[in-house]
């Protein structure tokens, strides 16, 4: 619209706006350009957010929930000391799980960027591969490898490394970290690779021709100009970890409960929806600011620009 | 044989010209309301309720004796059935379901007046009147009417591999077995607030673990967490509990008489405990939510549940017990024995589930020994 109305002289303005038929237009077509957005922001996230709000400050029992107005929940939520523990542990579990991919999948993305030709489509065909499969499936496979009669125990039994099952591969916070990482490569993996593959060889080769090291390379040329796509990644992946409610469950072990976990026992065992409304809430809430104070300290505004600061 | 088929092909068209026909002419004479009324004489009906109910044998018994194919909608538990039936639009949404009868009566029934499901038309149900006099009790009235009506009966126990464990080992004459330090590692309970904390209960000697104060939660709460080395893991699905213990990933757990069946069958030597602290007995019972339009289908499957065929087959498939009277007399004492149909008569404590006084407290406990 700006575009258009710069591209018209001053007496085409004045015109436009004598006829009136123009702007008119325009707003209309900036309407119906927006609408769609508009309508499934509205629909998918207003609307469940603000129902979920809603119901967070009623009341439920066993015979069901009522708008009976009160801030019990929220106050039970917040002063109750588990469900402070669980949002540490919950937190901690999507810091270290984002870090642990970002570790493992920034070499993945350099070395698929790196490759050309039909070697690069069939790595790519790899890896995403294993995501045909749902995400139960993908986190059920770790049971068969890790378990105490699993391959990786019969494996090193056979070669006589072990004379015993070892059993902490499986059912513990590792095993979390394990299922959590391998399940969520792809979200890091690929805004990383998309972001290097975008780098212009030249610079690489024009700041080897001028004697940088390959450490510094990469310290002050590859990394700075993929951080967009590194910090898309850890975005996704941080959001994805905290709401985790399958993996722990099934790869944790007597341990493996997170925030999610209890927000779904509220849901499912107990019909408090009104008290499991307030803990989603307190949870998007926690993660929300999480966000907004460490996305100042990383730029996390530049997802977003596209990495234009 | 060919005009078998070619009779059978004359009727589908037939019924599917008349269903059609139905539809369309109520979509002229009254719109989209009275369209979607002529498809409620399609022969089947929805069904919340746990798969196990209805397995291979059992399900061929009861949709070729109703005339009715039973589409099954994924089951949770208790709570989730009387939310599915409670959310808005609920009563008309599901056309039967199923569920356990101490959980969800209170809810199910509600206030007098305001049942959320309809009474059964008994004169279709002839089957009801087989019930053995233990499950007639169980039939939930209301001035006169009967809005919930047992099918079958289960009990909860400790399973362990009799390869692994030693029979004659003293733990399992006990729920014990699933904190014994002589297996630690190697146990595993079920990841639900309800089942775990009533049979820790029960373990330290409280006679009705659904009333439990606060400080005896705590108390068993600090024991949960004094053994949780004890646990190898906490199972939530049917699949997952029986790989766990075909796998030897675990050689006793909180377990289910189907799961024992399956792993029966499969050559896996398992069996179950018969704690002296009580078995975990249960009955579950069907509704029919006040709205379904297919009510006159879910009544004739549901007296077809009440059948002793239907009784015979969800026994020998599932290892769950028949209410049916016919159904209990075809079992010999023997077989009554193995199978666990004695359950009632044999002597052994029973423990009947009930909904417990603070469910809250209850998956914070749960919540809070996860968390430790």
């Amino acid at each position: 619209m700006s575009t258009a109305a710069t591209d018209l002289g001053p007496s085409d303005s004045i015109a436009v706006k004598k006829a009136g038929g123009i702007g008119r237009s325009a707003r209309w077509t900036l309407f119906a350009l927006l609408a769609p957005g508009t309508a499934w922001l509205l629909v998918f996230i207003a609307v469940p957010l603000g129902f979920t709000l809603a119901m967070s400050v009623w009341k439920s029992t066993i015979l069901g929930t009522v708008p009976a107005f009160q801030f019990g929940n929220y106050i039970e939520a917040l002063t109750t000391p588990l469900y402070r523990d669980l949002l540490f542990k919950t937190v901690r579990i999507g810091v270290v799980t984002t870090v642990l991919s970002l570790l493992t999948s920034y070499p993945i993305a350099y070395c698929l960027a790196m490759q050309s030709g039909q070697r690069k489509a069939v790595l790519l065909l790899l890896l995403f591969l294993p995501f045909w499969t749902s995400y139960v499936v993908r986190t059920f496979v770790w049971l068969p490898i890790l378990g105490r009669t699993g391959a990786v125990n019969q494996f090193l039994m056979t070669l006589g490394i072990i004379h015993e099952p070892l059993p902490w591969l499986l059912y513990n916070e590792g095993a979390i970290y394990l299922g959590l990482v391998y399940v969520y490569t792809l979200f890091m993996t690929l805004p990383i690779y998309l972001a290097i593959e975008k780098i212009d060889p030249r610079l690489i080769e024009a700041a080897a021709d001028l004697g940088a090291k390959p450490r510094w390379v990469f310290l002050r040329i590859i990394l700075p100009l993929s951080w967009p796509g590194v910090l898309s990644g850890s975005l996704m992946v941080f959001l994805l970890a905290v709401s985790a409610y399958v993996t722990p469950q099934l790869l944790g072990g007597p341990s493996g409960i997170m925030f999610s976990n209890m927000i779904a026992d509220q849901f499912l065992s107990n019909n408090n929806w009104a008290f499991g409304a307030a803990l989603s809430i307190v949870l998007s809430a926690v993660v929300l600011l999480i966000l907004i104070v460490a996305g100042r300290w990383v730029g996390v505004h530049q997802v977003f620009a596209g990495g234009r600061t | 044989m060919r005009d078998e088929i070619t009779r059978s092909m004359n009727s589908i068209d037939r019924r599917t010209f008349l269903k059609f026909s139905g539809a369309a002419a109520a979509v002229v004479t009254g719109g989209v309301g009275s369209f979607s009324g002529a498809f409620a004489a399609d022969t089947s009906i929805s069904g919340v309720m746990p798969g196990v109910v209805l397995p291979k044998g059992a399900r061929e018994i009861v949709e070729k004796a109703a005339g009715v194919k039973v589409e099954n909608v994924p089951y949770v538990s208790p709570t989730d059935t009387v939310a599915k039936l409670l959310a808005p639009g609920g009563t008309s949404r599901y056309d039967l379901m199923i569920s356990v009868t101490e959980f969800v009566k209170g809810p199910v029934l509600g206030a007098a007046g305001h049942e959320k499901v309809r009474a059964f038309d008994m004169a279709k149900i002839p089957n009801a009147a087989d019930l053995q006099p233990v499950f007639k009790d169980q039939v939930q009235s209301r001035g006169g009417k009967v809005y919930m009506i047992p099918i079958f009966w289960g009990f909860d126990s400790p399973l362990f591999r009799t390869d692994l464990v030693p029979e004659q080992d003293a733990a399992t004459q006990s729920w014990g077995l699933l904190f014994d330090d002589k297996y630690a590692g190697k146990t595993a309970l079920r990841d639900d607030a309800y089942q775990s904390i009533v049979v820790t209960g029960l373990h330290l000697g409280h006679s009705d673990p659904a009333t439990m104060s606060a400080s005896d939660l705590n108390e068993v709460k600090k024991f949960l967490i004094s053994k949780k080395k004890n646990f190898r893991t906490l199972w939530t699905k049917f699949g997952e509990a029986v790989n766990l213990m075909s796998t030897g990933e675990v050689v006793a757990m909180y377990g289910w008489m189907p799961m024992r069946a399956a792993l029966q069958s499969n050559g896996i030597k398992v069996t179950n405990a018969w704690p002296k602290e009580g078995l975990l007995l249960w009955n579950q019972a069907a509704f029919i939510p006040k709205d379904s339009k297919k009510f006159e289908a879910t009544e004739k499957v549901v007296n077809a549940m009440l059948s002793p065929e239907f009784g015979v087959a969800l026994a020998k498939e599932s290892n769950y017990g028949p209410v049916s009277q016919k159904a209990i007399s075809q079992f010999s004492p023997e077989e009554q024995k193995k199978i666990g149909l004695d359950a009632t008569t044999r002597g052994t404590k029973i423990y009947s589930m009930k909904w417990p006084t603070d469910m809250n407290a209850w998956i914070e406990t749960w919540g809070a020994f996860k968390a430790a």
